[in-house]
């Protein structure tokens, strides 16, 4: 195992490493219990492009990070995965949540796929593709893992424009078909 | 899915290092689920076997989409939280423990001390109930009922403790934004005490009832092993992972509520039996031995726990509408007793999440079954399936049933555990 | 010659009827039993002749796929089978055809019974299930003969020198196993015996022999496309089964009558030796079936036959031996 750092020292180290290519970072902490620790969480914004780098680079600071999830969310324009890593597990509240968020326009979205650093992460691209529609580039399965395999194509449940299931029609629509 | 999980090791080692044999031994695939027995809740393993050995294992699930990410993105911040009660049925609290932490989190709420103890109590309370069944649905997966039947007695008592502590046996409603919604008082207290010199003794029972027994040994040793590469690759959690001699728990690692303040260690089968192999005992083992840790965090946190308010706003409206001026995001989670659970929330200054996003440990340990699996007999799916103690119902989460109105008009009529234990009038042998 | 046959009819009857009672009698007793002994209440005793009464009435559902001749035929055959051994084995009073059949016969038309499951789980079915319960039905059928083949050779060529006809049950109520030679004899016998009682766990599948119809495994295995009517005559055969097998246990080892000791004669002899004959078949069958049933986890179909090719089988041997160093040295 990788020597362990602070929150602080992770957090610098990615923004020496991608400099320009991070969009947005920040840190965020908490005190919880009885106030006396704080968990801390990194989270960056990094561009598509120096996305898997990043996934990369956080791989060799700890050997197989662990993968938590990841978040699919639309914003508007785009769709952003938040991909949420837990690094330096194993010592008593030593371990760091990173959270690595890239983001495509929705005319073009498309992700690379992680699973050949982390091959734990299918299931989540899977869920994300099912979810959201986006394309994860070279997964090695794309069969469908949450929603039915007769759900209409082109309808993404956790979309708000008009590829997602709204409060009406299309739900009872859905509804009455089954 | 499972399939693509470790990509191409060990799916085409098997079929290209003896393509002999698959001539010679024809296979068949054997469809277990949607509906089986082993299975409690609907998931699909499609399962290819050589006689009765294992070569292929493949994963369907969604069988059990509820939508609650949907839903849950149309409701405000409390509604939620009692949505989020409501995905598993046996962890409901771990669902609610972490929405609220996360929604502190993206919303900046601070929550009082006690409070922070008082979830871990009953978080841990509910773990004793959760392996106790889990143990219970084991000795049933290996044709050995009495282990079932007499878990699951034991675990009646917890359950009546949870009753006494929220009011109910399941979906507790403890959980609030910024704290708890009961206090315990001098009476749980003593209540609490009573209960866990009962368990520290049925604890030590069930681990020398699991340790010893001949026959538990010769159906779960050496069977469903997880090596613990794959453990780490997979990033498998909870139980099936420390079961690997992995040490990860949530509960360690992070310290979150009040775990660092208490102070845990993860279970690990090499500090118990002296080595690791990653099989279905090993994993029992951790779970056994978790039982006698949570009784331990449980007494820990008794002591500790400080005096105080337990809840930071009392008012639901005016905590809404403090959340209403915020925007931001946050994770919470919790060491469930399946694994970690992980939330998402970001506020976006309105009076509900703007996306509320649930990982339940489950989804991730399915992946491990195909390494478990294969090699092994047709007589190892159950309790390897099993071993994972997997929860589709937290796993799927989303189809909407549409109620229909003439069957819904019948008035509910709610019972008391009491009353209908009343209803039986033969006492129970015990 | 007419007349003849009709008597066998009737006494088959009597016997159908009189071992089905007995049978279900004691499938109830023994869920009952196990109910308590694991905590819970249990159904009441009654259940096993309501099931039965009831899946009688039921529709008989021949899968799409299945031949349907063998389907339907493969539970009467079962069933034909265990009544005819029931008319060798004496259930308190001497058997209808007590002189004629021997223990071969009884042996074959044991196996025959497990014979009937397979062809109707495997070759008519088309159920996977129902196929590997099938497969692990003949695999348990193989190892368990063993060791059973093993006790009934060596009682019966150890008894030889001591009888007319050694295969034949009636010679065995003749000599008192247990006492006919030293404490060594006591010792084999009583292995012998042990093996026997495991046998009948393995003959019945109960307990961690349950492989064949594994619940959880294989949803049931071979009756997994059974209803109505086979099923009820499958479950009445498998009755009928557990209280040949255990007469066969007590014919062998303890077929001593209550009636002689006593010194009452007549029907009243006969209702005795009837109740005490209960008494001795209960007792074999709560040690091997409930007790075991109750403290064991299903074992796996190698471990089976690993238990009773490689453990159990020289067991049977050694005691065998012990017998045979009294009577030859």
């Amino acid at each position: 195992m990788s020597s362990t750092r602070s929150a602080e020292e992770v957090h610098e180290e990615f923004r020496k490493n991608f400099g320009e290519e991070i969009l947005h970072s920040y840190l965020q902490s908490r005190k919880v219990g009885k106030k006396e620790r704080e968990l801390k969480r990194v989270w960056i914004r990094i561009s598509r492009a120096k996305f898997k780098d990043a996934v990369r680079f956080i791989s060799k600071i700890q050997d197989s990070p662990h993968l938590c999830t990841i978040t699919g969310q639309d914003l508007d324009e785009e769709i952003e995965l938040i991909y949420h890593f837990s690094i330096f597990y194993g010592e008593p509240s030593k371990e760091i949540k990173v959270m690595i968020a890239t983001r495509a326009p929705k005319n073009d979205l498309k992700f690379e796929t992680i699973t050949d650093i982390i091959p734990g992460a299918i299931l989540y691209e899977r869920e994300q593709q099912d979810m959201l529609g986006v394309k994860i580039e070279n997964i090695p399965d794309s069969r469908r893992v949450i929603l039915p395999e007769d759900f209409p194509d082109g309808l993404y449940p956790l979309r708000l424009d008009n590829n997602g299931i709204s409060d009406g029609d299309k739900l009872v629509k859905y509804g009455k078909k089954w | 899915m499972a399939k693509s999980g470790d990509g191409a090791k060990s799916g085409d080692g098997a079929k290209s290092g003896d393509g002999r044999r698959r001539e010679i031994v024809p296979t068949i695939t054997i469809p277990i689920g949607p509906i089986h027995p082993a299975l409690k809740e609907p998931v699909n393993f499609r399962i290819t076997v050589e006689g009765e050995e294992i070569v292929d294992v493949d994963v369907r699930s969604g069988y059990n989409h509820r939508g609650i990410e949907w839903l849950g993105l149309r409701r405000n911040w409390i509604q939620t939280l009692y949505l989020a009660e409501r995905i598993c049925g046996i962890c409901s609290w771990v669902h609610p423990f972490c929405y609220t932490q996360a929604a502190e989190d993206a919303c900046n709420i601070e929550v009082p001390e006690r409070a922070d103890f008082i979830r871990v109590i009953i978080a841990e309370l509910e773990r004793i109930h959760s392996h106790l069944l889990w143990v219970g649905i084991a000795g049933y997966e290996i044709g050995y009922d009495t282990i079932l039947h007499i878990t699951w007695q034991v675990r009646e008592k917890i359950l009546d403790l949870l009753e006494f502590l929220t009011g109910n046996r399941i979906n507790y409603g403890m959980g609030m934004i910024g704290g708890v919604r009961r206090d315990i008082e001098e009476k749980h207290i003593l209540k609490i005490d009573e209960n866990l010199k009962y368990y520290k003794e049925a604890a030590d029972q069930l681990i020398n009832i699991g340790l010893h027994d001949k026959t538990i040994e010769k159906r779960m040793k050496n069977c469903g092993i997880l090596p613990r590469k794959d453990a780490l690759e997979l990033s498998i959690l909870g139980p099936t992972t420390r079961g690997s001699g992995v040490r990860k728990d949530v509960r360690q690692d992070e310290g979150y509520a009040a775990y660092g303040d208490i102070g845990v260690k993860a279970v690990v089968p090499q500090d118990i039996l002296g080595s690791v192999t990653g099989d279905v005992f090993d994993r029992t083992v951790v779970r056994l031995v978790e039982l006698k840790q949570s009784v331990e965090i449980i007494e820990n946190a008794l002591d500790m726990m400080p005096s105080g308010p337990v809840m930071y706003e009392k008012k639901p409206l005016k905590l809404i509408k403090q959340m209403q001026k915020e925007s931001g995001e946050g994770i919470g989670m919790h060491e469930a007793p399946r694994g970690e659970v992980i939330q998402y929330i970001r506020a976006d200054a309105s009076d509900k999440p703007a996306r509320w996003k649930i990982r339940s440990p489950t989804i991730n340990n399915l992946l491990a079954c195909r390494p478990m699996l294969l090699g092994d007999q047709i007589a190892d799916i159950p309790i390897v399936v099993a071993s994972i103690d997997p929860c589709i119902s937290c796993t799927d989460r989303v189809t909407i049933v549409e109620r229909d109105e003439k069957r819904s008009k019948k008035k509910e009529v709610l019972f008391t555990m009491q009353e209908l234990r009343g209803r039986f009038k033969r006492k129970v042998f015990v | 010659m007419l007349f003849e046959v009709k008597i066998c009819l009737y006494l088959l009857g009597i016997s159908l009827f009189y071992t089905g009672f007995l049978g279900f009698l004691f499938s109830g007793i023994d869920r009952k039993l196990v109910a308590r002994m694991q905590g819970r209440v249990g159904p009441p005793i009654r259940q096993p002749f309501l099931d039965f009464i009831k899946l009688c009435g039921k529709e008989d559902i021949i899968p799409h796929d299945a031949t349907a001749w063998l389907f339907k035929f493969a539970p009467v055959l079962a069933l034909a089978s265990v009544i005819t051994v029931m008319l060798y084995i004496p259930v308190g009073f001497s058997p209808i055809f007590a002189y004629f059949g021997d223990l071969i016969l009884i042996l074959y038309l044991l196996t025959l019974t497990s014979l009937a499951i397979v062809i109707g789980a495997s070759s008519s079915s088309s159920s996977l299930f129902a196929a590997l319960g099938a497969q692990r039905e003949l695999v348990m059928l193989i190892s368990c003969k063993v060791p059973l083949a093993i006790i009934i050779f060596g009682l019966a060529w150890r008894i030889n020198p001591l009888v007319d006809v050694p295969f034949s049950l009636l010679s065995f109520s003749q000599v008192n196993l247990w006492i006919m030679a030293g404490p060594l004899t006591f010792i084999g016998v009583a292995m012998l015996f042990f093996t026997f009682l495991c046998c009948i766990t393995g003959e019945l599948s109960a307990g961690p022999f349950d492989i064949a119809k594994a619940k959880t495994e294989i949803a049931g295995g071979t009756l997994v496309e059974y209803s109505g009517r086979s099923l009820a005559t499958f479950k009445l055969a498998e009755a009928i089964k557990m209280i040949a097998i255990s007469s066969l246990a007590v014919a062998l080892f303890f077929p001593m009558p209550l009636s002689n000791i006593v010194g009452i004669d007549g029907l009243l002899g006969i209702l005795l030796d009837c109740l005490f004959h209960i008494l001795k078949i209960f007792l074999i069958i709560f040690v091997s079936i409930s007790v075991v049933r109750t403290v064991m986890a299903r074992l796996k179909i190698t471990q089976a036959v690993r238990f009773y090719w490689f453990v159990l089988t020289p067991f049977a041997l050694t005691g065998l031996i012990f017998i045979m160093i009294e009577y030859l040295v």
